[in-house]
């Protein structure tokens, strides 16, 4: 249910399997889909998010809390008294610990990302990805990525003589 | 859910545009077939930017050459699939065509295909005075067309014949001609380009000539230029000889460099037409304050003006609006270095001049050695990806 505590509109979110999570609208709307339900006056009972389980709920949960914007009434002290260059510097470190995760779960954010329609949180995931495709020689990435190569040995032959040169 | 790896396809396709640069989507196609699928699904042609190549004239030297990527931001790990040890290249084209010379032979070949279209001699025909060589050594060369395509010309700045013309599909002897030693009637340009069909040359003196080519309706294959017409009496105003001569959003423009508080930077103008009740119309130099989505390559052998994607601004170093140039140089410890393997480059940049109106600009500083061998610096041009 929707309710109100503290002056500040309260969120139901129910993943799939069960939990539930009480979160504030304004970090709810950090998800686009969530906030066009909202908009749409379809969230007066608990939202259910499908496809979407418990533990990557509550990861993503902790990202829109995180970036919800603090320019509002619960913000005003933090930007008040920490510069808006710091403060962003201060949210890069902390994606960067976010994003420590292993392949799966992080492949789990990026569909979780997709669906809730959240830039910053698709725009994290996906670069890290490219990241780490950029940074790697091609073993390295297929271990990190935990993918299977697929591709038969003269295949394989042929894709390493022509991008070769992009490899490390 | 969908795939061997977890991701359904429309993802891998979101997480494939982000791939702002070339390298990156090689290596994105090579993860597996899953990934590769997604790549050939998603694919949108990328224009390839600009790479740095050192040629230095030394076979040894030129194995352990590593191109440099400004886009990627580092030199490439393998070189690329061809080149022409021993030669320094002195003109490029555009889907990794390149043209390199030692002494008086020119090869045409494409680094990233490994295609060859030419390479032959080129002696002068002039009564030669004795002990004199009659080897004509080329500086720079630009191609009419795309180099494959049938009836290609090639116009080369030679040391001391003037303009050289060559059709590249030409076996004969009668393919080529220039201008002969001493007898044209105008200075030696600094810098060509192909422009419309028709080529320009830039003199030493800032002096703007268009040259006219003559295709012989008997045998297409001679080509030659017999009139030289100076487009305009206005020079762009610059300081010293490196002059380039290129197209920019469907202008011809100029490139000229001038020093401003010590920094090196370029000047570059865009030939207007222009009609005055007494002058009747003209062409005059504008000057160019800002680049728009382009960024300009300047380099020995090369000079192009990029179209640079939004995409590619997000992450990678080339941005719009830039010029990066390869020049010669001397060591200066406080730039950042960059080892290409058979070269080393000196970085150095004009950001500090907080100039609203001027074009900032990258310089990239290569290490010349003695007479025995020379090393150049210059962009290549690869294919799109």
């Amino acid at each position: 249910m929707a309710t109100r505590e503290a002056g500040k509109k309260m969120i139901m979110l129910k993943s799939p399997d069960g939990m539930e999570f009480e979160v504030e609208e304004a970090v709810a709307m950090e998800s686009q889909t969530i906030r066009k339900m909202i908009e749409d006056d379809c969230a007066d009972t608990a939202i259910l998010i499908p496809n979407i389980n418990s533990k990557i709920l509550s990861r993503v949960i902790e990202y829109c809390n995180k970036h919800v914007p603090t320019t509002g009434a619960t913000g005003a002290a933090a930007s008040d008294t920490v510069a808006p260059a710091a403060l962003a510097e201060d949210l890069k470190i902390w994606d960067a610990e976010f994003i420590k995760v292993n392949r799966a779960t992080r492949f789990d954010l990026i569909q979780a990302a997709s669906y809730l329609n959240i830039k910053g949180l698709l725009d994290l995931t996906s670069q890290t990805t490219i990241d780490t495709i950029s940074d790697n020689s091609l073993e390295e990435i297929r271990s990190f990525l935990s993918t299977k190569n697929d591709y038969l040995p003269e295949e394989e032959q042929t894709i390493r003589r022509e991008n070769q040169w992009a490899f490390q | 859910m969908a795939g061997a790896e977890g991701l359904p396809d429309d993802l891998l396709g979101a997480i494939y545009h982000r791939c702002s640069s070339p390298y990156d989507r090689a290596r994105f196609a090579s993860v597996c077939r899953s990934w590769r699928a997604a790549a050939l699904a998603w694919h949108t042609p990328l224009p390839a930017l600009p790479l740095l190549l050192p040629s230095t004239g030394n076979g040894q030297c030129d194995r352990m050459t590593r191109a440099y990527s400004p886009e990627d931001g580092r030199v490439l790990g393998a070189p690329l699939p061809y080149f022409p040890y021993g030669k320094r290249i002195v003109g490029c084209h555009d889907g990794g065509w390149v043209a390199a010379t030692i002494g008086c032979r020119v090869v045409v070949v494409n680094l990233f295909t490994r295609a060859r279209l030419m390479q032959r001699d080129f002696r002068c025909r002039c009564p030669t005075a004795p002990g004199r060589t009659d080897k004509i050594s080329l500086d720079k060369v630009v191609f009419s067309d795309d180099p494959a395509t049938e009836g290609c010309i090639m116009a080369a700045i030679t040391s001391k014949c003037t303009i050289l013309l060559c059709r590249l599909d030409c076996k004969g002897a009668n393919g080529w001609s220039t201008g002969g030693c001493g007898t044209a009637n105008i200075p030696n340009p600094v810098d060509i380009t192909f422009y419309n069909g028709e080529l320009y040359g830039l003199s030493y003196a800032g002096f703007l000539h268009r040259f006219t080519i003559d295709r012989n309706k008997y045998d297409p294959y001679v080509v030659n230029w017999h009139c030289v017409q100076q487009v305009t009496t206005e020079r762009p105003i610059g300081h010293g000889g490196t002059k380039y001569i290129f197209e920019l959003r469907g202008n011809l423009a100029v490139a000229v460099p001038v020093s401003i508080c010590n920094a090196q930077t370029f000047k570059v103008f865009e030939l207007v037409a222009c009609w005055d009740s007494t002058k009747g119309s003209y062409y005059t130099w504008v000057e160019v304050t800002n680049l728009g989505d382009h960024a300009l390559f300047l380099g020995p052998g090369c000079c192009k003006a990029v179209h640079v994607s939004s995409m590619g601004v997000m992450h990678g170093v080339v941005q719009a609006n830039r010029i990066y140039y390869s020049c010669p140089g001397s060591c200066v410890n406080h730039f950042a270095t960059l080892d290409l393997g058979s070269c080393k480059v000196y970085c150095s940049g004009s950001d500090n001049l907080q100039y609203s109106d001027r074009i900032i600009s990258k310089g990239y500083h290569y290490y010349t050695y003695g007479t025995s061998w020379q090393n150049s610096c210059t962009w290549v041009l690869p294919p799109d990806f």
